[in-house]
């Protein structure tokens, strides 16, 4: 509410500022017509009652509809229900039968959650209690119907999907080294959990009945040397690792996650795919800093003889001060009349050792020129054309 | 001038000036490479694979040739063949005679017996080419990763897999949880007011949810059933690797080497032929229960 009165009076001195609303990314359900027309189904009971959430909520409940929310319409998403529970105003009912839903658990009546369904350009679709449910992590509530584990589970099946698809299809002579690497860089729980802190998830202290719904919640690792858990805790399930709590990059990375897979639930195989592409495939890698060669000139050699190329040779091509504090020679590594690789150094032995791993980390970082068709394309269109990957033989075995 | 040496035993420096050989690094790398050959050989032949040396023809000790096929060959398909000057390459680097394992480990070499193996788990001809159907069952332990293995295929054909099982999961009948759990008491700490206990948000979209779990998904992708699968199609039988102990291949992870075989003929698939297909044979073939393959074997047998 706050947000729209600023709006209403500095309307012009706020538009030039990023507002934390504002789209990150153009919708990636832009190519669907009208959607709003599904929304308009909100709650529409007139409960004659006041505080009888309990018939409202079940009909939310069974009802597809969430709360519209467009940063183009930006209502207050309290008032999106019709009766907002107001805890502190009315005094407590005289019955003994509590009427009103924690508000950890009361998605709709959470500007946080309805802000952050705005900002991600979700599609109306989806609705605002998927995303709270993919903010609670599994060591709040171990109820699977509340958490969020199965939608983890789901998501990152996806995503790692999606992820080696795309690094096989683009760089198909990676070694399964670096390709794991890549992997973990691209949708691993660092990487995920710092595309949560961008998409302005906070986390709530501890998880308790008045945080708010729109709030990561999870139960914190206690700080210290780690120590290790005695069996298994109250949330866990047989086959993870024992510990005390998570550490909040954990429980970021299980929302983000989450999110994909709700993303698939609702609104389907192409627009996960395309909220892939916007969030996970836009950020930047420099796949040949993963590189780690321990012997490259041998490397080199072997690959020349097993692809059959001339064996590679070294040859000097310049130099400059070799009786100065900083000489630098240039040496090339050629296969026959071909120079496959070139580096510098301050000594011989450094420059070649130089053009061998660029050699090598040329003929590793191929990519095909025109774009081959990733698998999934076929994934919701069985017809679509396909033009097969190129499979590459594997690394070569020093 | 040309110079001879590869890169890896020395270099060889043009300079205006002539030829000029970085001797340290030559003679580091020779030496060094000479002297544990030499330390090998003694340890490692025994007195009477000696004696068998000086008293038979050394021909008699060799193993069988290998069939290294090369483009100028020419010939029938099913290898791997390099992508170009393949004319030019010279041999590769090995001894004519195998010190360490007098024996090497015989694999399949038939591509009738690889076509039939294909047949037999995929019900059908899939279109793979003769290179990639190969190299999916072959582990990188053959031949010292000189052919095409199936490491990097094998890890894409897994995701493959635990994606359709949780598909498969989601779209199937719901596996609801024994265990009883408590609803939490939510308790305002301002005032202790207790709060409504929640129920939770179902929706159409949800499907099968529940029944999505890492147990679930381990369960219906087990290895030992995947191990049994390979088994039974003879999956075994065609793949080229190389085991730790050829007298033990039990010991020597025979049914992990089939199982990463499996995984990487559904990544071949999904790679060559788009991901539905693969998808359509994850599903018919792996999550199922191992029927068809039961028939198929007493098909075979009769």
């Amino acid at each position: 509410m706050k947000r729209m009165r600023c709006a209403g009076l500095l309307r012009d001195q706020l538009l030039p500022i990023r507002h934390p609303s504002a789209r990150m990314f153009p919708p990636h359900h832009i190519r669907r017509t009208p959607h709003f027309t599904a929304t308009t189904t909100t709650t529409t009971t007139t409960n004659p009652r006041p505080l009888s959430t309990s018939t409202r909520n079940r009909n939310s409940a069974t009802t597809t509809a969430p709360a519209p929310v467009e940063t183009s319409n930006p209502n207050p998403p309290a008032t999106t229900s019709p009766e907002p529970p107001q805890p502190s105003s009315s005094p407590p009912p005289p019955q003994t039968a509590p009427t009103t839903l924690p508000p950890c658990r009361s998605p709709t009546t959470s500007a946080k959650l309805a802000a952050l369904h705005a900002r991600l350009s979700l599609h109306p679709k989806f609705p605002v209690q998927t995303l709270a449910r993919a903010l609670i992590h599994p060591s709040a509530d171990p109820n699977p119907l509340f958490n969020n584990r199965s939608l983890t589970t789901l998501g990152s099946a996806l995503i790692n999907y999606y992820a080696t698809e795309w690094l096989l299809c683009t760089y198909p002579r990676l070694p399964a080294e670096v390709l794991r690497a890549a992997l973990s860089a691209y949708v691993g729980a660092k990487a995920l959990a710092s595309m949560g802190r961008e998409w302005g998830v906070e986390s709530a202290f501890e998880p308790r009945a008045d945080v708010d719904a729109g709030l990561l919640q999870f139960k914190r690792l206690p700080p210290g040397p780690e120590v290790e858990a005695s069996g298994y805790k109250w949330w866990q399930e047989k086959g993870e690792r024992w510990t005390n709590g998570v550490p909040e990059e954990e429980a970021t990375a299980s929302f983000v996650t989450s999110t994909f897979a709700g993303v698939y639930l609702h609104e389907g195989v192409g627009p996960v795919k395309q909220f892939f592409r916007q969030h996970v495939l836009s950020r930047k890698l420099d796949i040949d800093k993963l590189f780690n060669f321990v012997q490259p000139t041998r490397e080199l050699s072997s690959l020349c003889s097993r692809e059959g190329f001339e064996p590679p040779i070294a040859r000097h091509i310049s130099e400059t001060g070799r009786r100065s504090i900083a000489p630098v020679f240039v040496v090339g590594v050629y296969s026959g009349l071909e120079k496959i690789g070139e580096g510098h150094g301050g000594s011989m032995n450094e420059a070649r050792i130089r053009a061998a791993v660029n050699a090598l980390k040329g003929w590793y970082l191929y990519s095909p020129a025109p774009q081959v068709d990733l698998p999934s394309k076929t994934d919701d269109d069985p017809h679509a054309p396909f033009r097969p990957a190129v499979i590459d033989v594997g690394e070569v075995i020093v | 001038m040309q110079a001879h040496d590869p890169i890896h035993e020395g270099i060889s420096l043009q300079t205006r000036a002539g030829q000029v050989t970085l001797c340290p690094s030559r003679n580091a790398h020779s030496h060094m490479a000479s002297r544990s050959r030499k330390a090998s050989s003694l340890t490692i032949s025994s007195p009477i694979l000696q004696c068998l040396q000086y008293r038979t023809p050394p021909l008699a000790l060799l193993p069988l040739p290998r069939r290294i096929q090369t483009a100028a060959e020419g010939g029938g398909t099913g290898r791997y063949l390099p992508p170009r000057k393949i004319i030019h390459a010279r041999p590769q680097k090995r001894a004519p005679f195998p010190i360490r394992n007098p024996r090497p480990f015989a694999v399949n070499d038939d591509p009738a017996r690889l076509n039939e193996m294909y047949t037999t788990l995929l019900g059908r001809d899939m279109g793979l080419t003769d290179e990639v159907k190969w190299q999916a069952v072959t582990h990188k332990s053959f031949d010292h990763g000189h052919q095409p293995f199936n490491e990097k295929l094998a890890i894409y054909g897994k995701r493959v897999c635990w994606l359709h099982a949780s598909l498969h999961l989601l779209n199937g009948p719901p596996i609801e949880d024994k265990r009883v759990y408590e609803p939490p008491n939510f308790v305002s700490s301002l005032d202790g007011t207790p709060y409504r206990k929640p129920e939770p948000f179902l929706h159409r979209d949800y499907k099968s949810l529940v029944s999505i779990k890492d147990r679930n998904i381990r369960a219906i992708l087990d290895p030992g059933k995947l191990a049994t699968i390979a088994r039974l199609v003879r999956l075994d039988n065609v793949m080229r690797w190389k085991p730790k102990d050829s007298d033990n291949l039990h010991e020597s992870g025979q049914a992990l080497v089939a199982t990463q075989a499996l995984y990487a003929i559904v990544g071949a698939l999904a790679l060559q032929r788009g991901g539905d297909i693969a998808g359509g044979v994850v599903r018919e073939r792996l999550l199922s229960s191992i029927d068809w393959v039961l028939e198929k074997t007493k098909d075979m047998e009769s």
